[in-house]
């Protein structure tokens, strides 16, 4: 103690700090030693400018300690992904071979199978499954039904749970070797058809897995909030590797990669039942107010023309138009403020990445968080039981659109490069089955600037309206010195000079 | 071991690769992510007691991978405050004077997030940072001031 004193002395004696020092110290308390903390702290006392700033990062700190980010894990598998990387690739781009599914043959199994009792274990999964899609559901069990069982050549598909709301339909599942529990399973190709339309939807095949049960889910956009009659999820392929669990549990997946994959090709038909009392809780817990009002700004006009809020999101619908042509360039917006008729501030949120904060009628904040692969032209907002009457908007965001490329696929061999106005362009096909192929598209723009690139098909567009093949996803997009470049694959059904590529 | 060490920290891991990404399915992913690469060369890792500073490294480096995907890289714009509001929908509202400390560090730019993030809320040194980022020591101290600068404004 004695020392410590004498320490300080010296050092008062020896160096006395200057303000801008005492400044920087503030911030790095933890890693000066305790004579220069000491003699810090003697200049606070003397100094105001400085105490000022003290209080400040003891504010800071006081924030920090009481700033928790919460993120619930508890339900997460943590797991190696068993499937290699090129399957992979197949399976997320799944598009192309949608327009063989109107044909028939197709075999409907509805076999009870085993009376497994998956228990506990299965419980968590669905946890998680309902976290998995970023939006609470807040009215709960009442919008959750659940499916049957079916078996496909020995493998279980379990349709665990069924989640309706007006616009949105979720369902989760789980796939077993029943031949060999080692072996881990996921879809390929499917289509999932609402009323016989196919209809664009979001989740994963079951690459993800617990133990020897793999798992996943479909987040399925319905149109025009209609009820639909008859919801089918269409199965071409599944993909079987084998003694995928085996290896995970001997050598922690080490060896996980170079298992053999074996694919079960057919066309199997898995009808969705959807419960009535599930389509009655999901219309109780909708509103859908009519918004007319015309935002201009610069060379861009946005009308909104629609709030609706449900139970599990609401979401705010608008038009854009870009120098007064229509478009569907992509724009989202921040920092949107909800007031009541009155003038009353019922919600206000900022949404950015993925995320809105927002304070409730009781002036408390609060967060909500959910997947980044929303809808463009919606902005979602959390469920409130409200008579909206303003809609406040801070801020927009926007994507650049740098044009499109006609791709002539019919007589490319191997590989095309091409230096196009827009940036340099590289085109690979490779065969992968009797009616697909595997499109890996590589372009660097000439500038830097986020690049969202999809393939789109005349021949598809019949089937799929306006509905690019491959998905509008980012693979791999990278900025290399000063290019920007993405990556993407695509699986098409077949070889035309019909593709556009917009970017 | 590794699942010892991992199982006790994952929600301390959680929380960083989202206070750095500020989303829920990406922190997620990129801590399975983590997970699996550092399961992968676990056996590479010679000194056990430095499994968090070596791991907390594999988890900044797939949230940097993270950051260059699209949504981390579009624009954020103002609106033109100068087009008149024809409609009571856009009129100025006072910005809310409590400060939200999660929304002054989203703010932040994403090198000086996770330099923050590491330094304040997860307590490590300027040295430990720096091994954790891959950057020399006089950059992490010159990004920390610069992210504490940004900071302390919405403090005066």
């Amino acid at each position: 103690m004695q020392w410590k004193k004498l320490e300080n002395i010296i050092y008062e004696r020896v160096y006395i700090m200057k303000c801008e020092e005492v400044k920087e110290y503030i911030w790095l308390e933890d890693e000066i030693s305790e004579a220069q903390l000491d003699s810090m702290k003697l200049h606070i006392q003397k100094c105001e400018e400085c105490r000022k700033e003290y209080s400040i990062k003891k504010a800071f700190e006081s924030d920090v300690n009481s700033t928790d980010y919460r993120v619930n894990i508890d339900d997460m598998i943590f797991s190696r992904r068993v499937l290699p990387k090129a399957i992979k690739k197949n399976i997320v781009s799944i598009a192309a071979s949608f327009t063989i599914i109107f044909t028939v043959g197709f075999i409907a199994l509805s076999e009870p199978v085993f009376g497994y009792n998956f228990g506990a274990r299965i419980s968590n999964i669905i946890s998680s499954f309902r976290n998995s899609f970023g939006r609470e559901f807040v009215a709960g069990k009442e919008l959750v039904g659940s499916g049957e069982t079916f078996v496909i050549e020995g493998i279980k598909l379990d349709i665990k749970s069924i989640a309706y709301s007006k616009s949105d339909l979720s369902i989760f599942f789980t796939l077993e070797d029943t031949k060999n529990i080692n072996n881990g399973c996921q879809f390929g190709n499917i289509l999932i058809t609402v009323d016989n339309e196919p209809c664009s939807y979001q989740g994963n095949y079951g690459q993800n897995y617990t133990e020897n049960i793999s798992f996943g889910d479909f987040n399925i956009s319905l149109k025009d909030d209609k009820v639909p009659n008859e919801v089918q999820l269409k199965i071409y392929d599944i993909y079987v590797e084998e003694n995928a669990f085996n290896k995970l549990l001997a050598d922690n997946g080490e060896q996980a990669s170079k298992g053999k994959t074996r694919v079960i090709e057919g066309e199997w038909i898995i009808p969705i039942k959807l419960d009535e009392a599930l389509i009655e809780n999901a219309n109780k817990h909708f509103a859908k107010y009519k918004l007319d009002y015309v935002f201009n700004c610069n060379d861009f006009s946005v009308k909104f023309t629609e709030l609706t809020v449900e139970a599990s999101k609401s979401e705010i619908f608008h038009e854009l138009k870009i120098n007064n042509e229509s478009s569907k360039e992509v724009v989202g917006f921040s920092n949107v403020e909800i007031y009541s008729k009155e003038g009353k501030s019922i919600s206000k949120m900022t949404y950015k990445n993925g995320r809105y904060i927002y304070k409730d009628q009781n002036n408390e904040i609060k967060e909500v968080t959910y997947r980044h692969s929303f809808p463009s032209s919606t902005i979602m907002l959390p469920f409130e039981n409200v008579n909206p009457g303003k809609i406040k908007i801070l801020s927009y965001t926007t994507y650049e659109k740098l044009g499109s490329i006609d791709l002539d696929l019919k007589n490319l061999k191997g590989k095309l490069e091409q230096h196009t106005d827009l940036g340099d362009l590289s085109v690979k096909v490779d065969k992968v089955s009797k009616h697909r192929y595997l499109l890996d598209i590589s372009f660097k723009s000439r500038k830097i600037t986020p690049i969202d690139m999809k393939l789109i098909s005349e021949e598809q567009v019949l089937d799929y309206k306006d509905y690019s093949i491959g998905g509008r996803e980012y693979s791999e997009g990278n900025i290399e010195g000063n290019f920007a470049s993405v990556n993407q694959s695509y699986e098409i059904n077949s070889l035309s000079n019909k593709y556009k590529l917009e970017i | 071991m590794f699942e010892k060490n991992f199982t006790e920290k994952k929600h301390v891991y959680i929380k960083v690769a989202y206070s750095i990404l500020y989303d829920e399915e990406d922190a997620k992913d990129v801590l399975q992510e983590a997970y699996c690469e550092a399961l992968k060369h676990i056996k590479d890792l010679r000194d056990y007691n430095s499994f968090d500073i070596w791991f907390y490294k594999i988890l900044i480096n797939k949230c940097k991978q993270m950051y260059k995907k699209a949504k981390y890289r579009t624009k954020q714009l103002p609106i033109d405050e100068s087009t008149p509001p024809t409609d009571a929908m856009f009129s100025k509202t006072r910005i809310d004077e409590k400060i939200i400390l999660k929304d002054i560090i989203f703010n932040l730019s994403n090198e000086h997030r996770e330099i923050i993030i590491l330094k304040y809320f997860q307590g490590f040194s300027l040295k430990e940072i720096s091994e954790i980022t891959d950057l020399p020591l006089g950059t992490v101290k010159s990004r920390l001031f610069y992210a504490v600068e940004k900071i302390r404004k919405y403090y005066l």
